[in-house]
């Protein structure tokens, strides 16, 4: 995987790319917005940051943000969430896309602790939520979210052993490509970020509907908020474990050009 | 060529399954459906007789059996967290936004007198109530493909304005 970032890229070139971008994020989330907790703004975001670098990424999502607004509504909890979340979120996978090459190619014990540990919270938090009565969601939803949370362990899980072997065979110098490293250092981070998105959401709302940070009203919207998240968190797991590296080879195509 | 059999057969096994899952899932409901329609902006029922066995039963379903016997006209998008309703009998749900980020609107809110069971807060009349033949509502706090159908309770679909500010 090459090394790119914004340094390389004409501006004008930059300005398409990030417009193009915008259109497919709206696109995207307009066609799947019927489908419940189906998503693709997560990976092209990604994808499209990771390549073109943390600018490029920061306007589309700024772009994103807004001009959505147009087809949902211009409520401002929602347009906050969506300025606050989507830039650091192109930010942080800018930053992992600028990363030297040689990191990827010998990964740090530092770093693969940092993505064992979100692996293990995530998995955990996962397990704790759908074996124990902590949910105090709708009877008629509790079976599904409980489901998918546990396939979210699975997962996650699952995730947690591909990592630590790739790790290992890397340090011994048995493993030639670097690819799949970094789609799980990816996945981990993304699936963290999309949980982040519903708990950030949890806090911007009753603060601007003015309900206050620990009211029941407050305490309800968290419990409904896992009707979104569950679903969302195993989309983005796979739709990022499947879909990141041919994003990314076809957006290095479209920066090469 | 054996290859490609086997993974058509898997392919074909895979969807013949969720088929056969989606055809246990559904079970029909034998019950009366009725519903109060006092207005075009309200929408009143009394949940009549579920069978022990049905706890799956959703405001949604009853909702979609009063359409099936045209009671009422329903219209509505599937969304993250459930059916949105945004039309009834005509009346659609409308949004109006002010420059100063405040917006204002008519929208089909849900009511009912089933507020909790266990530990679960199903609707909630200190947040915004409705009051019905002097019966308390309370605001719902699912949508109506996520509120559970228990017998005896009171459903109100209603047609009201809205307003939202900001808070400081």
């Amino acid at each position: 995987m090459k090394q790119l970032n914004e340094k390389n890229i004409s501006p004008a070139k930059e300005i398409a790319a990030v417009a193009v971008m915008c259109a497919l994020l709206i696109g995207g989330q307009l066609v799947l917005s019927s489908v419940s907790g189906v998503e693709v703004v997560t990976v092209l975001l990604l994808s499209f940051s990771f390549t073109f670098g943390r600018r490029a990424g920061v306007l589309a999502a700024i772009a994103f943000s807004i001009l959505r607004c147009f087809l949902w509504g211009f409520f401002p909890s929602v347009i906050l969430l969506y300025l606050i979340y989507y830039p650091l979120f192109a930010l942080a996978f800018g930053a992992l896309g600028g990363v030297k090459q040689e990191t990827y190619e010998k990964f740090p014990v530092y770093a693969a602790i940092i993505v064992d540990f979100v692996l293990i919270a995530v998995s955990a938090a996962s397990a704790f939520c759908a074996a124990t009565d902590f949910l105090k969601i709708s009877r008629l939803a509790v079976t599904m979210i409980k489901t998918l949370l546990w396939l979210v362990f699975a997962l996650i899980s699952a995730l947690f052993i591909i990592f630590n072997v790739l790790f290992v065979m890397q340090r011994r110098g048995r493993l030639k490509s670097k690819s799949t490293l970094v789609v799980a250092v990816v996945t981990a981070t993304a699936t963290l970020f999309t949980i982040c998105f519903t708990l950030l959401d949890d806090v911007i709302t009753p603060l601007i509907m003015g309900w206050g940070l620990f009211s029941e009203t407050t305490v309800t919207y968290f419990y409904t908020s896992f009707l979104a998240l569950a679903p969302q968190t195993v989309c983005t797991i796979v739709s990022v474990s499947v879909l990141f590296l041919p994003l990314t080879s076809i957006f290095k195509k479209a920066h090469n050009v | 060529m054996k290859t490609k059999l086997v993974t058509f057969l898997g392919a074909a096994a895979a969807v013949a399954t969720l088929f056969g899952m989606a055809a246990c899932s559904f079970r029909p409901l034998d019950i009366e459906y009725a519903a109060e329609v006092s207005s075009d902006t309200l929408v009143v029922f009394v949940a009549p007789e579920i069978p022990e066995d049905r706890k799956d039963v959703s405001v949604k379903d009853y909702l979609d059996g009063l359409v099936a016997n045209e009671v009422i006209t329903m219209v509505g998008d599937n969304s993250e967290y459930g059916y949105f309703i945004t039309s009834v009998n005509g009346k659609a749900a409308q949004t109006n936004n002010n420059a100063d980020g405040s917006s204002y609107g008519m929208s089909w809110s849900l009511y009912t007198d089933f507020f909790t069971e266990g530990d679960v807060v199903y609707a909630d009349p200190a947040y915004q109530s409705y009051e019905y033949n002097g019966k308390l509502l309370g605001y719902a706090n699912y949508g109506v493909s996520n509120l559970p159908l228990v017998t005896g309770y009171t459903y109100a679909l209603v047609y009201e304005d809205w307003s939202y500010a900001p808070q400081a």
